[in-house]
């Protein structure tokens, strides 16, 4: 027979059972063993593995090093469900942060980081899970070294209203891309299945300064999983873009990006040209028809990507639906030379055509 | 225009002339630097820290940098400077980067040259498209002419423009020149890298000399490249940007503007501190005021008698912007003020809702409404 001391006499300290009692910062706190309740992810076996490491790490640093997380520790609270600021000792400190980094793929820092900001809390405008998407709209930008923490859970039944402590973290180094972030892959790869029809999701973002490893408020909410349809139609036709996907084969160029979105007076090109063979141009065939807003005559830098070779130059670049090319994008010189390859980057002035 | 605040690379002064709009941001700017610094050394990227922008971010832009190379040559110095395209873009909105050129360098002291527009992605909106003017020159003495397909796209605020100079006639060539260009506005004043030309000694790079806009000229005062496809391309604000340059305000004609300056024992009688100047004209009513003055009363109240009518600046009030460091204090709160002048008695008082003794600081970057004359 297990003799469990009662909680009415402080002090006491050991494990029993499941039970461990420990003081910490005159709290005497007992906690149960817990048990995952899901399936593991490759993610939460990797990051077990990290933090014994680090743990493990924390006794190899001076006394100077381990002075400086105490000293650190002592400005930094931890969480604590009793509604009493939980003081953080050291190594607390140390594998926190560090977990947090590792997670973000930086490597372990010894010294404690001197100067610390505070972290804003993570936000967006829209969350959209379907079938076969996963994405967020209108995320408030961090620049870096900040990077998003996404949490979700997998389909859960409408009616719960707490199910975070569901959520597994499908990514720990989302960028955003000008406030949209496709986390489809992340999603299926953390999480296994496909999100369902009318069920729920639950999801905690924060950002993450992955050069200290210090974190954000968790930002928390839910969403009902959609239709495929329905979710192109909140996603799609936002952003008038043309990347490599809407590019066709034969094109001459190696990576394109070209916006329209940009609510200003000029388009946002980022192209890399390899040139035509034989003329002073390059070209790119389109796979869909380009709608009449978008057609016009570009002009925009361009810089020689020969090898030792540093010219620049002015590229106009013809935006037509043609009668023999089909959706076409010509790019000849303008002025200044056409290099061949040469990046073309910047923003372009649109005149008619 | 505006001054940065500060940089990593060890120059000098930056001052910027700016536009600036939720979106986007036109940037104006020519500084130098030198490779042999230690902070140009040890910086990775070359970043200027400014005054807070209008946006927080953009994608990539372009500055252009440029390197020396002058030569003797029959008694006198040619140029052979040169130069390449390098990144830009707004990281923050304290933050300008620049592209450390690899190929820059040992170049020692570098030009840059920014006129470039920066912007943001996935804003939901398309992006303007443009009507051009063309570009002609009636250049004196006649030397060259520009190419047919020069144009400009001439907006309210700044202008983007293409100059292709065509090829200089026999005994043109090195000679300075100038020649009024029809359509360029007058109100465009830059010192601008003109591409290509003579750079036999710098052949991987795009050789660059300098062509001034002034007053409606081209005015190209060194070497005038006898060969063609040479030019200057770039986005430029208009107007002396003296301040910052708010949306929508029509520029002040020159013969309407006045200045009432507001200073200590010179221009007006009061125990209170004040320095600053209200600037105006008479056409549409718009007032800039610029300065500091210490709020003795309560709620920002100060009053001064001025030394002379201002004949120019009508009376009434303009709602200002203006933020006041209490006690020196780091926590700096804006407040909307307003002044009333008043021609009559000769005095202004100016308000706002800072506390006693606050020292008031008004901006020119606030947007000045008048309510009538009293």
């Amino acid at each position: 027979m297990i003799a469990l001391p009662s909680i009415a006499f402080g002090g006491f300290s050991g494990s029993a059972k499941d039970v461990t009692a420990r003081q910490v910062g005159g709290r005497s706190i007992l906690s149960v063993r817990s048990w995952p309740t899901g399936q593991t992810t490759s993610a939460q076996v990797v990051r077990r593995a990290s933090m014994s490491k680090i743990t493990k790490s924390y006794k190899t640093l001076s006394d100077e090093q381990m002075q400086a997380w105490e000293n650190l520790a002592k400005h930094t609270s931890g969480q604590s469900i009793f509604g009493q600021k939980a003081e953080l000792s050291g190594i607390n400190l140390y594998v926190r942060l560090n977990t947090n980094r590792v997670m973000a793929g930086e490597s372990i820092i010894s010294d404690a980081p001197e100067a610390v900001e505070a972290v804003p809390t993570a936000s967006y405008r829209l969350a959209v899970v379907s079938p076969s998407r996963v994405v967020f709209q209108g995320i408030k930008h961090l620049p870096a070294p900040n990077k998003l923490v996404v949490k979700m859970s997998a389909s859960i039944s409408p009616g719960i209203s707490n199910g975070w402590s569901k959520t597994v973290i499908i990514t720990s180094n989302a960028e955003d891309d000008w406030g949209e972030a496709d986390l489809t892959t992340f999603y299926t790869k953390a999480i296994g299945v496909t999100p369902i029809v009318g069920q729920k999701i639950f999801i905690e973002l924060y950002w993450m300064d992955t050069e200290n490893g210090f974190t954000g408020e968790a930002y928390r909410s839910s969403v009902i999983c959609v239709t495929d349809e329905e979710a192109a139609a909140l996603v799609g036709g936002s952003r008038a873009r043309y990347t490599e996907e809407d590019v066709k084969e034969g094109s001459y160029v190696s990576d394109f990006d070209l916006e329209y979105s940009t609510g200003g007076p000029a388009v946002n090109v980022d192209i890399i040209s390899q040139g035509t063979p034989g003329v002073s141009m390059s070209e790119v065939y389109l796979k869909e028809q380009i709608p009449a807003d978008r057609l016009g005559k570009i002009y925009v830098v361009s810089r020689s990507l020969q090898e030792g070779k540093y010219y620049f130059g002015l590229v106009e670049m013809n935006v037509n639906n043609t009668s023999y090319y089909g959706p076409y994008i010509k790019i000849s010189n303008y002025a200044g030379g056409m290099f061949k390859p040469s990046e073309i980057f910047g923003p372009g002035i649109m005149l008619p055509l | 225009m505006f001054n940065a605040i500060g940089n990593n690379f060890g120059a000098g002064e930056i001052r910027f002339k700016s536009y600036q709009q939720p979106t986007y941001a036109i940037l104006n700017t020519r500084f130098f630097m030198d490779t042999t610094s230690p902070e140009y050394q040890a910086a990775d990227v070359l970043e200027i820290t400014v005054p807070k922008l209008s946006i927080d971010r953009s994608a990539d832009s372009v500055a252009l940098i440029v390197f020396r190379d002058r030569r003797q040559s029959y008694g006198s110095a040619d140029s052979y400077d040169a130069g390449s395209a390098a990144r830009s873009w707004i990281k923050d909105d304290h933050t300008i980067c620049i592209e450390k050129l690899a190929c820059m360098e040992g170049k020692g002291k570098l030009c840059v040259y920014i006129y470039s527009m920066y912007i943001q992605l996935n804003q939901g909106l398309p992006a303007e498209r443009h009507s051009k003017l063309a570009l002609n020159v009636t250049p004196s003495p006649i030397c060259c002419e520009f190419y047919r397909d020069s144009f400009i796209v001439v907006k309210e605020k700044w202008v983007f423009l293409y100059i292709g100079k065509g090829t200089t006639p026999s005994g043109g060539s090195y000679q300075p020149w100038e020649g009024v260009v029809d359509n360029l506005p007058t109100d465009i004043q830059a010192i601008v890298p003109f591409y290509g030309g003579n750079n036999q000694y710098n052949y991987d790079y795009t050789a660059i000399s300098e062509v001034t806009l002034k007053a409606g000229k081209y005015i190209h005062p060194y070497r005038t490249p006898s060969n063609s496809g040479t030019g200057i391309f770039g986005y430029f604000v208009r107007g002396d940007n003296q301040g910052e340059v708010i949306p929508d305000i029509p520029m002040a004609d020159d013969v309407t503007r006045c200045r009432l300056i507001i200073k200590n024992e010179e221009t007006m009688t009061s125990s209170y501190e004040a320095d600053f100047v209200i600037e105006g004209c008479t056409g549409p009513i718009n007032v800039g005021v610029v300065g500091k003055f210490v709020s003795p009363g309560v709620n920002g109240y100060a009053g001064y008698n001025l030394n002379e009518q201002s004949k120019k600046i009508p009376g009434g009030s303009y709602g200002v912007v203006c933020r006041t460091n209490a006690g020196h204090k780091l926590a700096i709160y804006d407040a909307t003020s307003y002044s009333e002048l008043n021609n009559s008695q000769r005095n202004i008082t100016c308000r706002c809702s800072a506390a006693r003794y606050e020292e008031v600081e008004v901006f020119d970057t606030s947007v000045y409404t008048y309510s009538g004359t009293r």
